[in-house]
């Protein structure tokens, strides 16, 4: 009896160990299976201004290679060096990954969470817009990139797409944005980080980044990049500085606060300096920026050399008020909506006004949206080396560095119009000490595609100029 | 029946304000019920305490934390000038970060910039904190408390046949936690992780043991098993700096701390066995073994999988009793599979929460996308094996060949970043590994007073990827700091993969500025970690009441990158980066002062480089040493690991028996032993290091040297009683 008793109870207690659906247990508990789709939208529209903003020599290079600022001790990026923190796969990278995936998921979410369709509708091409925004970075940046097969869970290795054909097709989705935006509903509210889900506001942006994605065009393709830009203005561009695509930064996180404030303060590094050039430059014109982007350095402002190993403590510091958690980060603004409308009239596309006045007015926008006043601005204007008619050079050099200099803030914008423009000349004014070759017409593709999609990596190689993935290659908008 | 027992260790590691106290109690009994049911059980606790046990270079301890610390700074930045016992009376006489880089007053005091984010002027360093400050200010601390035992039934049903039930739990709870006070030259924070973990395993099994006739013997077991295991943490720290220096608590923390992280899984598998063994006189074994497990970690629809196995064991030499000089001699083969189940959460998206911007609640989709249609992966190995000795067991040998491979493994495949997701949970990939292991024994000499025994081991693995998923070309393995990986190809080896040079005709090629072509934006191999073979030869000589023992390692081949190296390199620490060039000049003086370097190969067309680089200045924009310069790659940086090591010595003197026998006392005898071990490194290929130290403790990793210590030689003694 003992016998079957034993083999009883310990049968029992081993059968009643099991568990009836084992794998119910395999349910993450602590994790969200379905979220809210406004969360998506947030996050990837908050990671775009992040990336757009920082100074992650990982991740955007940019300052660094427009001589807005340089780097102390760790000279790599100065010296167009990409292959030590590979700034090539940080930025491609945290735009498809953490950008456009997340805003791809909430624009497929967005019917089934938002119960007023037309909302949906206007949530969807919010996000939308930001998308055409964030290829828009990739595609100037790399050349041909996967677009038509890219953010799809079945497709691992997605094709690269032709530049141009991808660029077409973007500029077409503004311009169903453009005409989709309806301003008399709501969107995602305070969801939407930059213009608290305001239609209207998101309307002339996409107007506004379609004025910037047509101009670029001009030098390859004048009749579409007139045709699309006369469109951008007739829908309405951005007017004035209340107009500017900026986000607050949130102090209470050092997470959420200004990247720049990241890296410069809380990090505890040393690793930037202002540089030489825009310093030099706007103490020659007594720019009225100067104490709002730099501090002064024994009693003056100074810059280093790029390529030099600099030095902590021996330049300019970079001003207060860029070294808040909480300073904005800003992705399209006023001022560069006045320097496009100045080139379009000196490129003879009739946006109304003259070249002067766009000029006089975007100079005057960055002025008063970093801290200065009108008169400031108007004194600045008044002279000889800033006035329009009598600046030094041709056109290109006269909105060229302008803009550079109101780009400040906005660098990969400072890159590309200098690829565009040609001014400032880094390469004959300011080549950096033991530069590798001259400043990079694009950045090669990331590393980790020749591993994880080398078939299509290698197309894509043999489709640039050259058939080598090179920081020469031009880009398709390159005569 | 019982057994008790306490033990307590404490060591205190050679770095300063570093320990690790071990403590256990064990209780364990048995109790017969009735002549043939009896019932049992054992209980285990244990504490274990450290300090400094881990420093994570680079932030790479738990949650992205952990300061460079030191052994990292020492081997890749730290200004060979600087006087560490200077230091050292600094930080005791004063309690502070004493340094000799502070962050620059005067510039704070020239600039219109009053302060430099949380950092107070003249309290914090500017780059290096002070080692005796790091250890002692901002200790790392772990400790473990551990509760492990069991309870079971055995019930012998009759002679041959026995039953057993038993239920088994492992309990642990881990804190660790890092710290990084005010006056350090990073953020202070505070990091804490609180972690449980726990298993329980219920067994029945039924045990056959029965001659079959005078021969034949089986051996027989039918059982099941249910594990459930458990693992549970949460973690969290302090954000934007600590308010009240020293103090190491979550409320004292300068911004409002995001919501902890929290983990919770559990998981369960369910298996049953049988088995049986088949044993005819001492001549022949045959055994074979079948289990199904059932995981909670798979799909449903395909979560079973079953490991059979079998073997042959053949002890020839019993056929062979008339040959004197065989004293022993068996054959032996055996195949076996084995199953897997998936990583836990693997089969299902989850996205990821983020703390919150403006009151606006994030979540972001995971970086890895999970697969529903994952299926068991599977291992399949054979071995054969030959053993047999001779003359008395003066010479004997045993030679095992063995081969496994793997198949359908479950990873997360590495995909295009533009697919939203930077890996892809999938079966994927075959790797194989094979070798030889033989030994030898042979006893030179053995007579009544002296004995010389000595034994060889020799084994050698060969790894060999067969196939990737999707036929991709790569698969990365493991990503280093500083761009160097480590990755798996088909039809290699693992391989390490970096910067190279470009070679023109197997000669490096040197560009017309002097400086060396570097492979641009392009990872080349730099060869295997794995070691082409490894050895080891033991003696023990034995005269009288002496035993004399000693062990020389050895390791051929394999590839080991050194960041250390590479990153001291570049900063200027190691000779390499200075002393005379080749006519006589100072490297580190000007070209105009005869200075300069000259890089050895060839040009665009074929003759020597004879051009020579200012490596006077960072300034010149023509500092070549370290990769991160641009002119050198991480194959520079990249050695042989191979060694020779005399390992142990050992020698022992046991006081002659007869001594106690006198006394008829309870001590039975007593040795006296002397032992060193890591004695002599005789031969390696790695500057400055020990081939076998990888990055400074923590996160091991193949192939890569960062922060590594130097290897601790230890001389210790002992005296032992028997009773």
């Amino acid at each position: 009896m003992k016998k079957i008793r034993f083999i009883i109870l310990a049968s029992f207690v081993f059968l009643s160990a099991c568990t009836k659906d084992i794998n119910s247990l395999n349910v993450n508990t602590k994790a969200a299976s379905n979220v809210p789709s406004a969360t998506l939208f947030t996050y990837g529209e908050k990671k775009l201004v992040d990336y757009y903003t920082t100074t992650s020599v990982g991740v955007a290079p940019f300052r660094v290679i427009s001589q807005e600022w340089t780097e102390n001790s760790y000279v790599y990026e100065a010296v167009y060096n990409f292959a030590a923190y590979q700034a090539n796969v940080g930025w491609w990278n945290d735009l498809y990954q953490n950008t456009l995936s997340n805003l791809q998921s909430a624009k497929n979410q967005f019917a089934l969470d938002i119960l007023d369709p037309k909302a949906a509708a206007n949530a969807s091409r919010i996000a939308d817009v930001l998308e055409v925004y964030a290829y828009d970075l990739l595609l100037n940046t790399y050349g041909n990139i996967p677009y038509s097969q890219a953010l799809n869970k079945s497709i691992p290795f997605p094709k690269y797409d032709d530049a141009k054909t991808v660029y077409t097709d973007l500029l077409m989705r503004l311009d169903t944005c453009i005409a989709g935006l309806d301003p008399s509903s709501g969107s995602i509210g305070s969801a939407d980080l930059i213009y608290g889900g305001d239609p209207a506001q998101w309307k002339k942006f996409a107007a506004t980044l379609k004025l910037k994605m047509a101009i670029r065009l001009a030098d390859v393709d004048a009749s579409t990049a007139s045709t699309k830009a006369l469109e951008a203005v007739t829908s309405g561009v951005f007017t004035s500085n209340s107009d500017n695509a900026t986000l607050s930064y949130d102090p209470s996180s050092p997470g959420n606060s200004n990247p720049i404030w990241q890296a410069l303060d809380y990090s505890g590094r040393h690793d930037f300096v202002p540089a030489s050039l825009i310093v030099n430059t706007m103490v020659g014109w007594n720019d009225p920026r100067l104490p709002l982007y730099f501090a002064q350095y024994n009693g003056g402002y100074s810059g280093g050399i790029p390529g030099n190993a600099n030095g902590y403590g021996a330049f300019s510091d970079f001003s207060a008020q860029m070294q808040t958690a909480a300073y904005p980060g800003i992705i399209l603004d006023y001022a560069q909506t006045e320097f496009l409308l100045a080139e379009a009239v000196e490129r003879g596309i009739a946006v109304g006004g003259t070249a002067a006045s766009h000029y006089n007015n975007a100079i005057t926008a960055s002025i008063e949206f970093w801290g200065g006043s009108a008169s400031d601005a108007a004194t600045y204007l008044a002279q000889p080396a800033v006035a329009y008619a009598t600046a030094a050079g041709t056109w290109q050099q006269k909105l060229g560095y302008q803009k550079w200099i109101a780009n400040y803030n906005m660098n990969w914008d400072s890159w590309t119009d200098i690829r565009r423009l040609g001014y400032p000349n880094l390469d004959v004014v300011s080549p950096p000490v033991g530069a590798h070759g001259n400043l990079p017409l694009r950045l090669t593709y990331p590393s980790n595609e020749s591993g994880s999609n080398s078939t299509n990596w290698a197309n894509a190689v043999k489709a640039l100029p050259g058939g080598q993935d090179v920081v020469t290659a031009k880009l398709f908008w390159m005569p | 029946m019982y057994k008790i027992g306490y033990t307590h260790d404490a060591d205190n590691d050679f770095i300063p304000n570093s320990s690790l106290k071990k403590s256990m109690i064990d209780f364990g009994a048995t109790y017969k019920l009735t002549q043939k049911l009896s019932v049992g059980g054992a209980i285990n606790y244990s504490e274990n305490e450290a300090i400094n046990r881990y420093i994570y270079p680079y932030g790479s301890g738990f949650g992205g934390q952990g300061q460079l610390g030191s052994m990292a700074d020492f081997r890749q930045w730290w200004p060979t000038n600087v006087d560490l016992r200077k230091l050292k009376s600094d930080f005791y006489n004063t309690h502070t970060n004493a340094t000799w880089n502070w962050q620059i007053p005067a510039y704070l005091a020239n600039s219109s910039i009053t302060q430099i984010g949380n950092f107070a002027l003249g309290t914090t360093p500017a780059y290096h904190d002070n080692p005796y400050f790091l250890l002692t200010k901002n200790p790392e601390t772990d400790s473990r408390i551990r509760y492990f035992g069991n309870v079971h039934l055995d019930y012998n049903i009759n002679s041959w046949l026995s039953a057993m039930g038993r239920v088994s739990e492992d309990f642990y709870t881990q804190k660790m936690e890092l710290r990084q006070d005010l006056g350090s030259t990073g953020t202070p924070y505070y990091y804490r992780y609180d972690g449980q973990y726990n298993e329980t395993n219920y067994d029945l099994m039924l045990n056959v043991n029965k001659n079959l006739g005078p021969v034949l013997n089986l051996k027989a077991v039918l059982g099941g098993n249910v594990r459930q295991t458990t693992s549970q943490n949460i973690n969290e720290a302090t954000s934007g700096g600590l308010v009240v220096p020293g103090l190491f608590a979550l409320s004292n923390s300068v911004k409002t701390p995001p919501a902890p992280s929290e983990y919770y899984a559990s998981k369960e598998v369910d298996g049953i066995y049988a088995g049986a063994t088949l044993a005819y006189k001492e001549l022949i074994t045959l055994d074979g073994t079948i289990r199904r497990d059932q995981s909670s970690t798979l799909p449903s629809k395909n979560n079973s999988y079953y490991y059979p196995s079998a073997s042959l064991n053949f002890q020839f030499s019993q056929l062979m009793k008339n040959l004197n000089w065989l004293s022993h001699g068996k054959v032996w083969g055996n195949y076996a599979e084995v199953g897997g189940d998936a990583p836990i959460f693997s089969i299902a998206n989850t996205y990821s929460a983020q703390t919150p911007i403006n009151g606006q609640t994030m979540f972001a989709n995971p970086s890895t996308n999970n697969n529903p249609n994952l299926v068991p992966e599977r291992q399949k190995s054979y071995e054969v094996g030959l053993e047999a000795s001779f003359l008395n067991d003066r010479l004997g040998f045993n030679v095992t060949y063995y081969s496994g491979k793997q198949i359908n493994q479950i990873m997360p495949a590495s995909v295009s970043t533009s697919t939203g997701f930077s890996t892809f949970y999938v079966n994927g990939g075959a790797i194989q590994n094979s070798g030889i292991e033989v030994g030898v024994n042979i006893i030179p000499v053995r007579t009544r007073n002296f004995s010389w025994e000595m034994n060889i081991n020799w084994s050698t693995n060969k790894q060999k990827v067969l196939s990737l998923y999707n036929n991709q070309p790569l698969y990365v393995v493991a990503s280093y700091q500083n761009s160097v990986r480590l990755v798996a190809q088909p039809g290699k080896p693992y391989q390490l993969q970096g910067t190279s040079y470009v070679y023109l005709n197997g000669k490096r090629e040197i560009d017309a500025n002097g400086f060396p072509m570097v492979q641009k934006n392009q990872y080349t191999d730099l060869g295997t970690p794995n070691a082409d073979w490894i050895g080891g030869i033991n003696n023990n000589f034995k005269y009288k009441n002496f035993a004399l023992n000693f062990l020389i390692d050895v390791s051929q081949g394999g590839k080991v990158y050194s960041l250390d190296m590479d990153y001291g390199s570049f900063s200027g620490l190691y000779p390499r980066t200075a002393g005379k060039n080749s006519s006589g000049g100072k490297v580190r003086a000007p070209l105009s002062q005869g200075g300069g370097a000259i890089f050895s190969g060839v040009t665009a067309n074929g003759g020597a480089n004879t051009v020579r680089v200012d490596e006077s200045s960072l300034d010149n924009g023509a500092w070549t040493f370290g990769s991160l310069s641009g002119a050198e790659t991480h194959q520079e940086f990249t050695y042989d690991a191979s060694y020779v090591k005399l390992r142990e010595v050992a020698l022992t003197y046991a006081i002659p028996s007869r001594i106690f026998d006198k006394g008829a006392g309870f001590i039975k005898g007593v040795s006296v032993a002397i032992t060193g071990r890591n004695l002599w490194i005789i031969h390696k290929n790695v500057p400055y290091a020990d081939p076998e130290q990888g990055q400074a403790s923590g996160n091991a990793s193949i192939g890569y040297q960062n922060g590594a210590y130097p290897s601790i030689r230890t001389i210790g003694g002992s005296l032992k009683f028997k009773f």
